[in-house]
């Protein structure tokens, strides 16, 4: 190589030689000595190239060289970097960015000899400067930066002189090195340092080119240490616009916060005692760096909330999972309407939010606390199976602390009366403070998961909003980034007062509770849920109970309650009726049937929007405020209280629902609907829990209803009178029957939490049992309250109407279902099926007289015409068909065109479907006759043969075989034609 | 292209007037039947477009064809 490399310089010029000759020893001897061969070869490959031919194939050299040299070069100079760099103890980012300027500088260096001797000989150097330097710009980043840092040093050595240059050379490396890490660490400075050297060499005489590189890496010098923070500023740049909104709320809610966290922390401790308090204290920045990981991670932590929420819904149960469903639908439901409150709700959370997050993002240099944050946060996620045992013991600690976190959340409700961007604000903060609880507490790390998992459903359902005004405000507060525990946090810092007012109020007793859930609806009801708990005196229910609350999510909460048993079902009631009267649905069906997922996720959704329209309506307040009375005469008497509420809000709801389902008119229906709910609710939900299938029973009670009111047309202008009544009187009907009640859902309370999913049912029976007594109620008692809640409700729930619409769908194709059934049970069922399908068609005919009823049966029997063939057979002889296919169209027109073997309009196939009716008509009579003729009533393959001789085309000429062979498969040929095989055995048999 | 012509036994026994049972060979010989007549049927119908010139079968090809066809397709 040596040898051919002084050939190739003999050949050339004696200039290069000299150049040349010392540089290389000097670079490879000094730098490349940790080295490989190879790289010496690339650089001398190069130089051969240059002496060998002329400053083209110097040229072509270099960029061969420079990028051989950076691809081989690049581990040799990174050890060499590597030292450079640990002198100047730069970070590991800086290792790499080390061994691509030592890469650079290599090049530049194999490169510049080849400049240098050019520009002494000739000005053609900067022609090669030019290649080079492009070359560089796109081969990378950080090679441009090198190289631009490096090349001034090569050209201050090529222009006094070869052997100045490659000493200067070295020093420069080092030197270059380490400027470019302390550039790489300063930034600014290091940029003013490149452009003052950039602006030397340009002087000294470099190219504009080279300056160009100069200042490209100036630029990547700024993108890499953007690079190294963009990991934080990305996430921070998601949350900017949030910021943007919480710096301004900021200065609104800052000042009172700050003011406010220290008395939180001192309350937290006192009322939650050490654990609260340490965890706040320290956990203060961790849930900084939380809220900034939440909003770095946006994009990402679906995934990882949705893992982490996968876990904790795995461990829960799949309710969970279902919930989630449903309160996504329930999101996207109400996402319209409530868009606009949501949006005020996400700025009052960002600016709460947003105090705490200058907080986080003063703590943002903390971006390794916030991964540990994160791995604190999927470590409660991971212990919450083991969190949730764990939560027993320490629930008793924590429902101190939740019991103050209510009752903050109950002032903060009272707040919420007052001024809803405020009570939202406060609901995310007591959602918050739930999950700094539960972060706090890792114990209660399901409920962390559950509020991860709200998070991510909010995440993905951010748009969506806002149907779980509550959850999806902590999301929201969670997606801002704020790490609900800085708003919490601030929240508690706000509601630090309420907390201690909350708390004297748990240490008041139940009463304080009570009156709280009667002005604090929402709040009232989770308090509500935990006084009566401790009215119950079931620990274990309040500790579940007060798991849920922390988890802060009602859903969540109603999920985590149905799986916890009759406890939760109180407990979710309470919640449902804090969210509204759509929840206390969702919470009647939880206790109907927790088991029936599927119609909790429909009423959760239908309720989803509703509630989330109750909750941004103030009008909730009013309806809450009257069952908060009643809840607090129920609360008094324990959990039947919710329960009546709940059957109260669920037949309002239903009400409601089915009303808004129909419309103006079918409003209604809906009313009648309810009543007849209630005269048929016993014996409906008697056969519905008898058949354990809950979803249907409100679809069919619906069906029934409206099939009932149909019926009873004449009647419906009085049911709509009758609704508000019956409404009214349902709800008054608790009081009445608030005793039977009472002790029927006691009852079923108990038999719930003993039992669990098993006794709903029996909640059910009473549930009925309640219903109708509140319609004999009804005619005498219609309380205004109860119509101002009923047209809230109705209201509230008109907003949410595309989901209703599915649910008429299925209702009257239910009630057709029925109607079926019916008419089949009607028909004797010896009778053979074309002359059922006969008597079919007259009843429908018969039935058809009322109009709805012609309707929906008209529909039905378009829709069973294609399913039953003999109707179709005899519509055929009736008249022409009617589009029915005998054979597919793809089939018919297939053969069709094959034995046509020209071209065949589509329109053909009408005609050729209702000949092929015909021949079939034809076809099967002829071969019913000749079965029927052989006294057989089996078809035979003689019968077909006589019909195809008999038609001609069997004939002494062509046998039926020919015919077969030709046109049958060899599948059907087998069957056919008998064929000897091994053995002499004959398939098939032949017969006679 | 649908090489089986699908519920063919169906469609016999819905055409039935009585319960009839068909056997599996029985209904290939049915749907031998049913090509057979189709053959014909298109070799009619291509007849007659030829005879219009027509460079297409279409729809009143078919039409005027079905009938001599069905009375040929007599038992």
């Amino acid at each position: 190589m040596d040898v051919s490399e002084d050939l190739s310089a003999r050949v050339l010029l004696k200039h290069i030689l000299t150049t040349e000759t010392p540089r290389t020893p000097v670079r490879r001897s000094a730098s490349k000595d940790p080295s490989t061969s190879g790289i010496r070869r690339s650089s001398r490959q190069k130089k051969r190239d240059e002496v060998q031919s002329p400053q083209n194939i110097l040229r072509r050299s270099l960029r061969h060289n420079i990028r051989e040299s950076i691809t081989r070069k690049s581990l040799p100079q990174g050890r060499t970097s590597s030292a450079l760099l640990r002198k100047s103890a730069a970070p590991s980012m800086l290792f790499n960015d080390g061994e691509t300027p030592r890469h650079l500088l290599k090049n530049i260096l194999q490169t510049e000899p080849r400049k240098s001797p050019v520009v002494h000989e000739k000005g053609a150097s900067e022609e090669h400067e030019l290649p080079l330097s492009d070359n560089t710009v796109t081969r990378s980043r950080p090679s441009i930066e090198l190289s631009g840092l490096d090349l001034p040093d090569v050209t201050f050595g090529s222009v006094p002189s070869t052997a100045k240059v490659l000493t200067r050379k070295r020093p420069h490396r080092s030197l270059n090195v380490t400027a470019f890490e302390k550039r790489l660490k300063v930034g600014d400075d290091a940029e003013v340092e490149i452009e003052s050297s950039v602006g030397d060499h340009s002087s000294l005489s470099l190219s504009s080119s080279t300056s160009l590189s100069l200042k490209t890496p100036c630029a990547d010098v700024r993108t890499e240490k953007k690079g190294l923070q963009r990991r934080v500023s990305n996430r921070r740049k998601i949350t900017q616009e949030e910021f943007g909104a919480a710096v301004n709320r900021r200065e609104m809610g800052g000042v009172s916060s700050v003011a406010l966290v220290e008395r939180d922390l001192s309350e937290t401790t006192h009322s939650e005692g050490f654990t609260l308090g340490l965890t706040k204290l320290g956990e203060s920045d961790i849930t900084g760096d939380i809220v900034n990981c939440n909003t770095a991670l946006y994009d990402q932590p679906h995934a990882m909330t949705s893992n982490l929420s996968i876990c904790a819904a795995q461990d829960k149960s799949t309710f969970m999972v279902s919930q989630h469903q449903k309160e996504i639908r329930m999101m996207d439901m109400g996402d319209v309407g409530q868009s606009m409150l949501e949006t005020e709700q996400f700025m009052s959370g960002f600016l709460k939010k947003g105090g705490v997050v200058t907080e986080a993002q003063n703590n943002e240099s903390l971006s390794g606390a916030q991964l540990q944050e994160d791995a604190d946060e999927a470590e409660p996620q991971n212990l919450d199976a083991l969190g949730q045992k764990e939560a027993s013991a320490f629930l008793s600690i924590s429902e101190d602390e939740e019991n103050a976190a209510q009752a903050p959340l109950s002032n903060i409700y009272n707040r919420v009366e007052s001024e809803e961007r405020e009570v939202e604000t406060e609901d995310d903060g007591a959602a918050d403070f739930h999950r700094e609880d539960k972060v706090d507490e890792e114990e209660e790390g399901v409920a962390g998961s559950q509020k991860e998992e709200e998070e991510d459903e909010e995440d993905e359902d951010e748009v969506e909003g806002v149907a779980g005004s509550q959850e999806e405000e902590e999301e929201e507060v969670v997606e801002e980034g704020v790490a609900g525990s800085q708003k919490e946090e601030d929240e508690d810092e706000v509601e630090g007062v309420a907390e201690s007012q909350t708390e004297e109020e748990e240490e008041e007793g139940a009463a304080d509770s009570q009156e709280e859930e009667e002005e604090e609806e929402e709040e009232g009801a989770a308090e509500s849920q935990m006084e009566e708990e401790v009215v119950e005196g079931a620990a274990d229910s309040q500790e579940e109970e007060e798991e849920e609350e922390e988890e802060g999510a009602a859903e969540s909460q109603m999920e985590e309650e149905e799986e916890e048993g009759a406890a939760d079902s109180q407990e979710e009631e309470e919640e449902e009726e804090e969210e509204g009267a759509a929840e206390s649905q969702m919470e009647e069906e939880v206790v109907e049937g927790a088991a029936d997922s599927q119609e909790e996720e429909e009423e959760e959704e239908e309720e989803g929007a509703a509630e989330s329209q109750m909750e941004e309506d103030e009008v909730e307040g009013v309806a809450e405020s009257q069952t908060e009375e009643e809840e607090d005469e129920d609360e008094v008497e324990g959990v039947a209280g919710s329960q009546t509420e709940q059957e109260v809000d669920g037949a309002a709801e239903f009400l409601t629902e089915e009303e808004e389902e129909p419309a103006g008119s079918q409003s209604e229906v809906g009313a009648a609907e309810p009543q007849w709910e209630d005269v048929e609710a016993g014996s409906q939900t008697e056969e519905e829990s008898v058949l354990g299938s809950p979803p249907d029973k409100d679809e069919e009670q619906d069906g029934r209803a409206k099939s009932q009111t149909e019926e009873n047309e004449d009647v419906t202008e009085s049911q709509t009178e009758d609704d508000p009544n019956w409404k009214g009187d349902g709800k008054n009907k608790r009081p009445v029957s608030e005793q039977l009640e009472r002790d029927l859902k006691r009852i079923s309370q108990r038999a719930h939490r003993s039992m669990g999913a098993l006794i709903m049912p029996v909640t059910e029976m009473g549930e009925d049992l309640v219903k109708p007594n509140a319609a004999e109620h009804n005619p005498e008692a219609g309380k205004e309250t109860s119509f101002h809640l009923s047209s809230h409700l109705s209201g509230h729930l008109g907003e949410p109407p595309p989901e209703e619409a599915p649910a008429q769908d299925e209702e009257p194709e239910e009630w057709e279902d029925e109607d079926d059934g019916e008419e089949s049970e009607d028909l004797p069922s010896k009778t053979p099926a074309f002359v059922r399908e006969k008597r079919n068609f007259f009843l429908h005919d018969h039935l058809a007289s009322p109009s709805v009823i012609k309707n929906i049966q008209a529909s039905g029997a378009t829709e069973e015409l294609p399913a039953v063939k003999p109707k179709k057979v005899r519509q055929r002889k009736a008249g022409p068909t009617k589009g029915e296919q005998v054979l597919p169209k793809t089939y018919l027109m297939s053969h069709f065109r094959h034995f046509a073997k020209m071209k065949v309009s589509a329109d053909v196939y009408p005609v050729l479907n209702e000949t092929m009716d015909k021949f079939f008509g034809r076809l099967t009579e002829d071969l019913e006759t000749y079965a029927a003729h052989a006294k057989r009533k089996t078809i035979e393959v003689e019968d077909v043969v006589l019909l195809l001789k008999r038609q001609g085309y069997v004939n002494d000429k062509v046998p039926v075989e020919v015919l077969i062979e030709k046109y049958l498969r060899m599948e059907q040929r087998k069957i056919l034609i008998p064929c000897a095989t091994s053995g002499n055995v004959v398939i098939p048999k032949r017969r006679r | 292209m649908l090489n089986k012509a699908p519920k063919l036994k169906k469609t016999i026994r819905a055409n039935a007037k009585s319960n009839v049972n068909v056997r599996p060979a029985s209904e290939a010989m049915i749907e031998l039947a049913t090509l057979l007549f189709l053959n014909s049927l298109a070799e009619e119908a291509k007849a007659q477009a030829f005879e219009e010139k027509s460079a297409a079968i279409k729809a009143h090809h078919v039409r005027a064809v079905t009938k001599k066809m069905l009375k040929k397709a007599r038992g």
